[in-house]
């Protein structure tokens, strides 16, 4: 488990007890400084929406994360020395992206407060890393209810709203200064001569905008943000070299 | 579009750099621009197509702004056919 790549499905089972509750027990007091540091940044008070088992809730369903890890473990990467059940197509069509960026995004991920394994107050360990991040792709990918990856992850749905949202964060923080960024100037140079050789020199790119709606939108700014349909929508800007 | 990043930067001149030029029937620029569509406002780095063409050269104009303008579109329907969650309306409460 401490090696950053070791992606075997043995490394992500095995039973080192001592080393993994260790691991847990340290992620979870970080994630809980995570959610402390962001609830009490904001200086206007929010209603607590992720709190502890509190009397008068519901108990917590017994889901089994094991199990819905070994089901990921047995679809997409092998388990026990099998073959993954699906193939490397089946992996890009269902994720939408190769198994290369997949892992480099996971690997990037699994560390950090959110997503590392947790310890909760009974001792019992909580979801895998790779849970979460099937899941954030799941949603994404199909644009399914979180409610609904449920059925093949094994996680509740707050869990999997909360890490395509982590998810998101991200890899807008990690990835975006990278790759969304106007372009340097060798690459503007190389996209003018593009350019200027199909006819339009001068020419950057294409321009065009596009409307996703917003349903949560709060209510503060709907008029704001109101479309030509009487909807709440944000306009994405997109720009094609 | 007038709180739009791009029109910021380029009304305040971050961006697009002035430092190249291009030459278009006899006149030298140093205005990059972008192809957009016709109902946009009329700024002047944007260059959209004709509306109605009559002249032959008018044509040919619409028909090279058009070409080139087909990446972005194809952009989007790539965009939303690989990612599904932005078919239906976004749930999260901040942008």
């Amino acid at each position: 488990m401490d090696d950053a790549f070791d992606l075997s499905p043995d490394a992500m089972l095995e039973d080192t007890e001592d080393l993994q509750i260790a691991s847990a027990v340290a992620a979870h007091l970080q994630a809980w400084r995570h959610w402390r540091k962001r609830s009490s940044g904001s200086r206007v008070h929010r209603r607590p929406c992720y709190v502890r088992s509190v009397p008068g809730r519901w108990p917590n369903k017994r889901r089994s994360f094991r199990s819905g890890l070994r089901a990921i473990l047995r679809d997409y990467f092998g388990l026990s020395g099998d073959p993954p059940l699906y193939n490397e197509g089946d992996f890009e069509r269902r994720f939408c992206v190769p198994r290369s960026v997949f892992l480099r995004i996971y690997n990037a991920v699994k560390h950090r407060p959110f997503f590392a394994q947790r310890i909760n107050a009974t001792g019992r360990l909580q979801a895998h890393p790779l849970q979460k991040v099937v899941a954030a792709f799941r949603v994404i990918a199909y644009g399914e209810a979180p409610d609904r990856t449920d059925e093949y992850v094994r996680l509740s749905a707050s869990t999997i709203a909360m890490s395509v949202r982590e998810l998101m964060r991200f890899i807008v923080d990690e990835f975006g200064p990278s790759y969304l960024r106007p372009p340097t100037t060798e690459e503007l140079q190389r996209i003018l001569t593009r350019n200027a050789e199909r006819g339009m020199p001068g020419c950057m790119g294409s321009l065009d905008c596009s409307h996703w709606e917003w349903r949560s939108c709060p209510k503060a700014v709907t008029g704001m943000y109101q479309n030509r349909h009487g909807k709440r929508s944000v306009v994405m800007e997109t720009v094609c070299d | 579009m007038l709180v739009s990043p791009l029109y910021l930067s380029a009304t305040k001149g971050e961006w697009p750099p002035r430092t190249f030029s291009y030459t278009a029937n006899g006149t030298t620029r140093t205005l990059l621009y972008f192809l957009v569509y016709g109902n946009y406002p009329r700024f002047a780095f944007f260059v959209s197509s004709f509306p109605d063409p009559t002249t032959e050269v008018e044509v040919t104009f619409n028909r090279l702004q058009e070409a080139l303008r087909k990446d972005v579109e194809r952009l989007y329907a790539v965009h939303t056919a690989l990612f599904h969650v932005a078919l239906h309306p976004a749930k999260y409460s901040t942008v």
